[in-house]
């Protein structure tokens, strides 16, 4: 028995002793191995951090930013968002656009090829549009197809493959059919979903997609290394007809999914970006480190109309003007965000070249006096003495509890209302504020496409995204005109109104606007990353 | 006795003569001088001997008052924001500084300290109750109930705590009886095997027998002669019991089963503080984090001199 | 002895089908579902996808498919991820978890035991009390704290660590470090407590009226018996360090399993709650079975063959 702990606890020590030295000695080559990596030769790489393991690098598939920010980069569509976020030929070298806008015909460049040196070819599109909306591949991503004609049927099982009309006329030319005329079209494309797969591979291979040794791609980078769950390693694609402009030889993603240690890692060297941690940005804004690009998308809360008090609309109402937008982003949130006051986010540009949201206004003020009188009026229609309790409730994180707390205080101090406050579990939360199970939850929104019809869209009766019971008749019908008509200027106006009878009823209200803060270092140039869409590589360089 | 006819015969520088016969009675001989005292009251009474652990108790006293009427002592509320205010470090105004949001840290951290405290000490308590019942049980059994009981346990172990929490924070809301009920719904079984294990090795052992022998209730024996002698893992096992508690609890909140905000609880607070460590506003991590600590460290100490004070061997 | 091992490897078995169970209707039990998402999902989207999941079966048919192809080990494909298999995830990331398990707990056991024996020998003396003062520390500042305080301070501010990522024997330091603190401190504890006890037992006593040395006294007697609560506890700390250090893994970017037994449970992917759950069930019953064994082995007074009388 002696012996045996002898011998347990001399193992034990031999593994500490073995493991102290093998660290000691391996200290100094890991050091000068990660410096002189990239500088030696003087290769350019760019050390990006994607968070964590992307969940698939299956186009239709990956349907969230850890999947397509790379993917945006490994592959490429029709079209290709330029750094003035418009659409530009990619794999298209031009497309012609029938009269009634609903046929557009792409001509594929002769000199667009996979990384395996093959040709791209229009069937490999019409493969790939199809395999997107096929229910047989569940893709998340769906319903972006649902703008091409039988795409929905075929998606919900009512249609057939045969009748979406996508078809490769010949090798090079690709004609789309849409339902109904979509002006946004050609920047929907340039969407990760509605990149091509190489057929022949796929069709060959299911699994080509989960290794490097197996992926074909067609961007200006290929995947030459993934190490699951650790990193990924991106190499120029010297196949891509436009190899010339792009001046990275690698980029390496991390997967490190701790916005402090992202931060650390930044600061050593070993990232040439990083996200911000919250409680410092507003150190590294007033030191000029941190920068802030526009997110397409809104913070908001929703009400409940079907639950009290919140079936009523001068209660919304007052809930809606006692928030003061300007002190949350200013001394709640820090991050720069521009307070919202309106639904759809800025960046979207009407054919007079003015911004949506500039000509729509304010469509609710901040004015303590008007809410507590709002309130009053309510509670007088619904013959109440005292308000019904009202729960704030919010999916767990320390962001989303700060504004909620900030909420509290606001509507104590301009309505005398005690509001109690509830936190759930992300899953849990999302379950029941999409049962109207909740009387008044955090709520975000973030574009999938670049039209501010994607915003209102969500507020149409029975809409998935709806989640607050509203349902307005003169609202829906808006949206359904606007989705059908051609004269642009037109369907801004039809937009616009729509927009201010959600505003006049209030079934929700506006927090802030989506921006991105983040650090980079000095010697990268030309990352662009889009309000609508995914990181753009191809223009980066490093110094 | 023959004493009283020794000392009759009276022959002087005999070894007998050194010998002076006792005028006492018997009876008194046979009389214990030192009044018979309980076995708490022996552990009490040594206890108190040991400066370290009375210096122990005396903080976790001082602890529980404050928390009671520690944020009374300030103007401040826990939940009033002042915006402007934020990130104060401590000052005259606000002794331990304010928060992201400008609340005193200072209120806000004795008002944690009431729920940190209470979850604590209850987990700490009722670890112990379910704990030794079972584990005692179960190692004094022995044979087949011991094994059902152990494979019980092990099931306990191998269930997804994380789901079991979300079901009990669905069925029951929000709450602090959630969280106790969450943080006790396996807390004990570490407890339990401890037990077990200390009275598989002791129940054996001489004075058990002789107790069994006696005719001594399971019950008895296991309270009277097999609980004093495994004290001290036990105390060791409950002052972890403590910290593990007061951070499972900033766990528990994370997942909606907690007080909800603006309270803030020590483990809560040390939680959203975290990022201070690369900001700089130390305040907002340090004092939730050190009284954390001195709690621990009360209970430490005192642990140490109940242990002591619990153990039958050294009981003089 | 062979027939007590074989009983207990049944009842493993029974055991594990118990939790299997339960965890599958618990799973189902609570709201939320692994395509819960904040942005649009259409519901013919969300009904090809639980389609493609077999998720609209009703869950007794979901758990008789899942007991079939656990009979042959198949753990199924994530939900989350689609193209890994559970098997794969487990089979990434358990080695490194492990790796990392190891090394923190061989740090922790041997501090651990050492600080306990000194505080113990020089009870209530000044190394007594600089010994658990470290352990006080250890137990009441969560590795979370410790590991980024460590990565402030040795690897921003010093820089004689990286930062993170799990790359050389270098990146390993901080991390087992951090994870090892809390065991250690209950190691020290522990060892410090029952060394105590052991140390005025009778026997030691007399090895020490026989002017045997401090060293050996410690070494031949006292160690062996005082390690006896230690394995008790081990056995649930290997478990607990080698699958629970999600947090540690999470701030140093490390490839191990613990996020998959988190993530899993946040994203409702069930085949990867199933996973994860009957892996870490089944380690976890082998290791206290192996504690029970090693404690039959190293403690004479326990008889295992003879329970049951």
């Amino acid at each position: 028995m002696k012996k045996i702990v002898t011998m347990l606890l001399s193992l034990l020590l031999l593994i500490g002793i073995v493991g102290c030295t093998t660290t000691e000695n391996s200290s100094s080559n890991s050091n000068s191995g990660s410096d002189g990596d990239s500088q030696q030769q003087g290769t350019k790489v760019l050390k990006l951090n994607n968070g964590s393991e992307p969940t698939s690098f299956d186009p239709p598939i990956g349907f969230d930013s850890v999947s397509w920010n790379a993917l945006n980069n490994l592959m490429e569509g029709m079209t290709r968002l330029d750094e003035n976020d418009e659409p530009q030929p990619a794999t298209a070298k031009e497309w012609d656009v029938s009269e009634d806008g609903k046929t557009y015909t792409f001509h594929i460049r002769e000199d667009a090829n996979w990384s395996n040196g093959e040709p791209v070819t229009a069937e490999d599109f019409e493969f790939a549009w199809k395999r997107l909306a096929n229910p047989d591949t569940a893709s998340p991503a769906a319903f972006l197809a649902y703008f091409i004609e039988g795409a929905e049927a075929y998606n919900t099982g009512e249609g057939t493959a045969e009748d979406m009309m996508v078809k490769a006329v010949d090798e090079k030319t690709f004609e789309v059919n849409l339902s109904s005329p979509v002006g946004f079209f050609p920047t929907l494309i340039s969407n990760p979903a509605f990149f091509p797969v190489h057929k022949e591979t796929v069709e060959q291979n299911p699994e080509w997609h989960t290794e490097a040794d197996s992926y074909v791609s067609n961007g200006p980078f290929k995947l030459s290394k993934w190490a699951h769950d650790t990193e990924f390693v991106f190499e120029k694609n010297e196949e891509y007809w436009d190899a010339k402009s792009v001046n990275l030889d690698e980029v390496h993603w991390a997967m490190v999914d701790d916005t402090n240690t992202e931060y650390q890692m930044f600061k050593t060297g070993d990232l040439h970006t990083s996200d911000v941690p919250s409680d410092l940005s507003e150190q590294l804004f007033d030191e000029g480190k941190a920068q802030v690009e526009d997110q397409s998308g809104t913070y908001f809360y929703r009400f409940n109309t079907e639950m009290e008090p919140f079936q009523n609309e001068n209660i919304r109402k007052a809930f809606a003007m006692a928030v003061d937008q300007q002190q949350i982003v200013e001394f709640v949130t820090k991050g720069k965000e521009k307070p919202a006051k309106g639904f759809v986010a800025y960046g979207f540009e009407d054919p007079a070249g003015e911004d949506f949201r500039d000509v729509g206004g304010d469509l609710v003020t901040t004015d303590a006096s008007k809410a507590k009188e709002l309130l009053e009026k309510g509670m007088e229609e619904e013959g109440y003495d005292t308000l019904p309790a009202v729960t704030l409730t919010y999916n767990t994180s320390d962001s989303h509890k700060k504004i909620a707390e900030a909420l509290q205080q606001m509507y104590k101090e301009s309505l005398g209302v005690d509001v109690e406050l509830a936190n759930q579990e992300w899953n849990v939360f999302s379950t029941e504020q999409k049962a109207l199970k909740l009387q008044f939850s955090r709520s975000s929104f973030l574009a999938d496409y670049a039209d501010p019809i994607n915003f209102l869209e969500s507020f149409q009766t029975g809409h998935s995204m709806n989640r607050t019971g509203w349902s307005n008749e003169k609202f829906d019908s808006l949206i359904e005109q606007a989705k059908n008509e051609t004269d642009e200027e037109k369907r801004f106006e039809l937009m616009h109104e729509a927009e201010s009878i959600l505003f006049e009823e209030m079934p929700i209200f506006p927090i802030h606007y989506y921006n991105h803060v983040y650090l980079q270092s000095d010697d990268v140039t030309g990352i662009v990353r889009h309000p609508v869409g995914y990181m753009e590589l191809k223009t980066a360089d490093i110094k | 006795m023959s004493l009283p006819e020794k000392s009759n015969q009276k022959t002087p520088y005999t070894p007998d003569d050194l010998f002076v016969p006792l005028e006492t009675s018997s009876y008194d001989a046979d009389r214990i001088a030192k009044p018979s005292i309980s076995y708490w009251k022996d552990a009490w009474m040594r206890l108190a001997q040991n400066k370290l652990s009375m210096a122990g108790l005396i903080v976790l006293i001082l602890l529980v008052l404050m928390a009671i009427f520690g944020p009374m002592m300030s103007p401040y509320s826990y939940s009033h924001q002042v915006l402007t205010n934020g990130n104060q470090a401590p000052s005259g105004e606000h002794w331990f500084g304010t928060d992201n949001l400008g609340r005193d840290m200072f209120t806000r951290t004795w008002n944690g300290a009431r729920i940190s405290l209470f979850v604590g000490f209850m987990a700490a308590i009722i670890d112990f109750i379910i704990g030794v019942a079972y584990g005692g049980f179960s190692g004094y059994k022995g044979g087949r109930v011991d094994n059902f009981m152990m494979r019980i346990i092990e099931i306990l172990y191998g269930l997804p705590y994380l789901l079991m929490v979300i079901l009990l924070m669905v069925v029951m809301g929000p709450g602090l009886f959630t969280i106790i009920v969450a943080l006790t719904v396996t807390g004990w079984v570490g407890m339990a095997r401890i037990v077990r294990g200390q009275v598989l090795q002791l129940k054996n052992s001489e004075h058990v027998l002789a107790s069994r022998t006696f005719g001594a209730s399971a019950g008895r024996v296991i309270r009277k002669n097999l609980l004093p002698n495994t004290m001290g893992p036990i105390i060791v096992q409950m002052t972890l019991t403590v910290p593990t508690a007061i951070f499972a609890e900033a766990f528990l909140s994370f997942l909606g089963l907690g007080v909800q905000a603006p309270i803030a609880s020590w483990g809560v607070m040390a939680n959203d503080g975290l990022s201070v460590i690369l900001s700089g506003h130390w305040w907002r991590l340090f004092f939730p984090a050190f009284f954390i600590s001195l709690t621990m460290f009360a209970f430490n100490v005192l642990g140490d001199g109940l242990q002591d004070a619990l153990d039958p061997k050294l009981r003089r | 002895m062979a027939k007590y091992v074989a009983n207990r490897l049944f009842a493993m078995l029974i055991t594990l089908w118990i939790i299997v169970t339960i965890t599958f209707f618990l799973m189902h039990a609570i709201p939320g579902s692994p395509f819960n998402q904040e942005r649009n999902t259409s519901e013919a989207v969300q009904q090809n996808l639980e389609a493609h999941y077999h998720l609209n079966e009703p869950v007794f048919v979901q758990y008789f498919i899942y007991l079939k192809s656990l009979a042959t080990l198949d753990f199924g494909p994530s939900i989350k991820q689609s193209s890994t298999s559970v098997n794969e995830m487990i089979g990434r990331g358990f080695p490194v978890s492990a790796e990392l398990g190891m090394l923190s707990l061989a740090i922790a056991v041997i501090s651990g035991v050492i600080l306990g024996i000194f505080a113990a020998l020089k009870h209530n003396g000044t190394i007594d009390y600089i010994a658990m003062t470290f352990a006080v520390i250890g137990i009441s500042v969560p590795n979370f704290i410790m590991a980024t305080l460590l990565i402030q301070q040795l690897a921003v501010t010093w820089e004689i660590f990286p930062v993170a990522t799990w790359s050389s024997p270098m990146h390993m330091v901080l991390p087992a470090v951090a994870l090892a603190t809390g065991p250690m401190a209950i190691i020290a504890r522990l060892t410090r407590s029952s060394m105590i006890e052991v140390l005025n037992q009778d026997y030691i006593l007399t090895a020490k009226a026989k002017g045997m040395s401090t060293y050996q006294i410690v070494m031949k007697h006292a160690m062996r018996n005082a390690l006896l609560p230690v394995i008790t506890i081990l056995g649930t700390l290997v478990a607990g360090v080698l699958t629970g250090s999600f947090v540690i893994e999470k701030i140093f970017a490390i490839p191990g399993m613990g996020k998959y037994f988190i993530n899993g449970i946040n994203d409702r992917d069930y085949p990867v709650i199933m996973g994860t759950t009957v892996f870490y069930s089944a380690f976890l019953i082998m290791m206290l079975f192996i504690v029970d064994i090693a404690y039959g082995i190293l403690d004479p007074r326990i008889k295992l063959h003879k329970r049951g009388n």
